[in-house]
């Protein structure tokens, strides 16, 4: 019997297919009932559509103004993921590789900048938001999400630039490459699956953010597609039908783009860079 | 082609001292190994010469000019480290052509280059591969063929061999003989393998915590050794020592007690000092100059286990009086475990040491 069909083997396949099952269930729910009127919801909310009409869809991206949303959620979080994975891989790289006699102090640093709450922040940077003109303006907003974000992304990317070995630098140095040629050329395209991984992990965030976004995003022109899902649950959250609709809309773009960027997560990058 | 002068160089690491203060001078197209083992600071010796690692105090020069603070590129020197180091994501044309890329060379002249490294180290047919794709051979010599294309004024090596198998190494190590044949160029050579070093070096410098313990051709440190360490690190099977005394001094022979072996006094031709009868000293003796008597001379020995490599067996005995020694055995013969053996010291190759370590 070989090793994959061995009894613990297939336990722990059932146990993960359970697992998959329960979490898409949820999913799945949403993505029937989209098709479906308000009353046959009501009705059987496990009962299979009967047809495969758009109607809803087109309800709730009239009713979400989601034309206006999509293009706004997808300027913040394509915004968010660069400044966050670009500031975060040209930090990890030094954090990494130099000897800092107070990295712990600059990890508890990391620590208390994620563990703080946002809240208490939110009114001064409302307050200097507002006297710069930035309120209602994607870009600035991205650099707040960007920047709750970073001290994990650095995190992350440090740990990752560690199992990149250091003689590749030597390398490089020898070969004559400064020290940005060095990330440029050697550093970064190793990195790849740790920025990958980062990019995945910010734009979640940032495609699902409400607090920071409903705070500094004011105003119909400058709602993203989850502020426009919440405007649209005060009018149309009679008919779930359209509801659920709009969350298919919501989700679809990040599924998308989570599965666009999965094919990217190489492993083995390094592979056949020195002796292992 | 270039020289390299280190002058009073000196490395720590906070307060450790890892290079202690010394000079060194490498002549034109020399092949110099340094040797030593884990630890005695020869990588770090090497990194402070490739500019990887800053300089505590001191200086090295390469061809005269000062370069103790220039970074690498500035030193024109290339180097192949013990685990390749090659670029995982650039294939093999990409990773010799790297350091013509980041100088700026126009790429069809780059790739001449590249194709000319490649030819001389065998490569042509890997060029489009990347690493991951080759063989632990082939990326070393990838890792050579990017220090040859930068056609430097000085060649390092960090145990280039020390992670291919025997058959590859022995290859490899006739690859980079050759290699320094053609390129007539000053290389400088860290190993551990003291064969290594004996085979490929016109001369090896043995370094010992930090210190440089003795410098001089292969054969100067095999039959001269100046100190215990070195008797003891250079040679195959290692020198065979024994405590002795020093029992008379006569005009050109002094005569020596080896409580180990048997009662009675050795003759000891090779001693450059005459220190008083009553001195304790080490007796050095490699296993080639322990020579099978007749019966009722010297000291008997008990063969224990044999090792035969073909041309040569080595016969490790063990005497009446507990010493252990390792004999060549040249002649054709089948040494049977348990037997013993008549055998004598040649008094005219063995080495005598101070209880210092220095030679006597």
């Amino acid at each position: 019997m070989s090793r994959s069909h061995s009894p613990p083997a297939l336990m722990a396949r059932l146990l993960l297919g359970l697992v998959v099952l329960v979490s898409l269930a949820p999913l799945l729910l949403v993505l029937i009932n989209a098709f479906k009127p308000h009353a046959e919801i009501v009705q059987n909310p496990l009962s299979l559509p009967g047809s495969l009409a758009p109607a809803n869809f087109k309800a709730a991206w009239i009713g979400g103004n989601f034309s206006v949303g999509l293009v706004n959620s997808l300027l913040l979080t394509g915004t968010t993921v660069l400044v966050t994975v670009v500031f975060s891989s040209l930090a990890a790289f030094p954090l990494a590789r130099r000897r800092i006699v107070i990295w712990k102090l600059v990890t508890l640093y990391f620590l208390c900048s994620v563990t703080v709450p946002i809240q208490l922040f939110l009114f001064p940077l409302y307050f200097l938001y507002a006297r710069l003109g930035l309120i209602g303006n994607v870009f600035a907003t991205a650099l707040i999400i960007a920047a709750i974000n970073l001290p994990l992304s650095v995190m992350l990317l440090r740990t990752y630039v560690l199992t990149i070995p250091a003689e590749l630098d030597d390398a490089a140095f020898i070969d004559g490459a400064t020290p940005w040629q060095t990330f440029l050329y050697v550093i970064l395209p190793l990195m790849k699956p740790g920025c990958v991984t980062v990019a995945v992990i910010v734009a979640l965030n940032t495609w699902n953010e409400f607090l920071i976004t409903s705070t500094f995003q004011q105003g119909d022109a400058g709602f993203t597609m989850t502020l426009g899902y919440r405007a649209m649950a005060g009018v149309m959250s009679a008919d779930r039908g359209i509801m659920m609709a709009g969350a298919c809309i919501v989700i679809v773009p990040i599924i998308a783009f989570f599965l666009f960027l999965q094919r990217l997560f190489v492993e083995g990058m390094t592979a056949g860079a020195v002796k292992g | 082609m270039a020289t390299l002068e280190l002058q009073k160089l000196e490395k720590r690491f906070e307060s450790v001292q890892v290079i202690r203060p010394m000079d060194l001078l490498v002549a034109h197209g020399e092949f110099v190994v340094f040797v030593g083992p884990s630890g005695c600071g020869k990588s770090t010796l090497l990194r402070l010469i490739a500019g990887l690692e800053p300089v505590s105090s001191g200086e090295i020069r390469i061809d005269g000019k000062n370069v103790t603070n220039l970074p690498p590129v500035d030193r024109n020197v290339a180097m192949v480290f013990q685990n390749y180091a090659l670029y995982p994501h650039m294939t093999v044309e990409e990773n010799i052509g790297f350091g013509l890329r980041i100088a700026g060379m126009p790429k069809a002249q780059r790739r001449e280059k590249v194709t000319e490294a490649a030819r001389i180290l065998k490569l042509e047919p890997y060029l489009a591969r990347k690493p991951k794709a080759l063989s632990g051979g082939q990326r070393q010599r990838v890792a050579i063929g990017r220090a040859i294309v930068k056609k430097p004024k000085l060649f390092l090596f960090d145990e280039p061999l020390s992670n291919l198998d025997a058959e590859l190494r022995f290859q490899t190590r006739l690859e980079i003989a050759k290699l320094h044949q053609d390129l007539d160029a000053t290389m400088i050579y860290v190993t551990h393998d003291q064969v290594e070093a004996m085979t490929l070096a016109d001369r090896i410098v043995v370094l010992r915590d930090g210190c440089i313990e003795q410098v001089g051709t292969p054969m100067q440190l095999y039959l001269d050794p100046a100190n215990v360490f070195v008797a003891g690190f250079v040679g195959s099977p290692k020198m065979n020592f024994l405590d002795a005394r020093i029992s008379a001094v006569r005009e050109d022979t002094v005569w020596i007690t080896i409580p180990a072996l048997a009662p009675g006094d050795y003759e000891c031709r090779t001693l450059r000092s005459r220190p008083a009868v009553g001195t304790k000293i080490t007796l050095g003796v490699r296993s080639e100059h322990i020579e099978e008597i007749g019966a009722d001379l010297g000291f008997p020995a008990k063969v224990g286990i044999v090792e035969r490599l073909g041309s040569t067996s080595y016969a490790y005995v063990e005497t009446a009086l507990g010493a252990h020694l390792c004999v060549e055995r040249r002649v054709q013969r089948e040494d049977r475990v348990g037997s013993t053996v008549r055998l004598r010291l040649m008094p005219e190759c063995v080495f005598a040491f101070a209880e210092t370590g220095e030679r006597l």
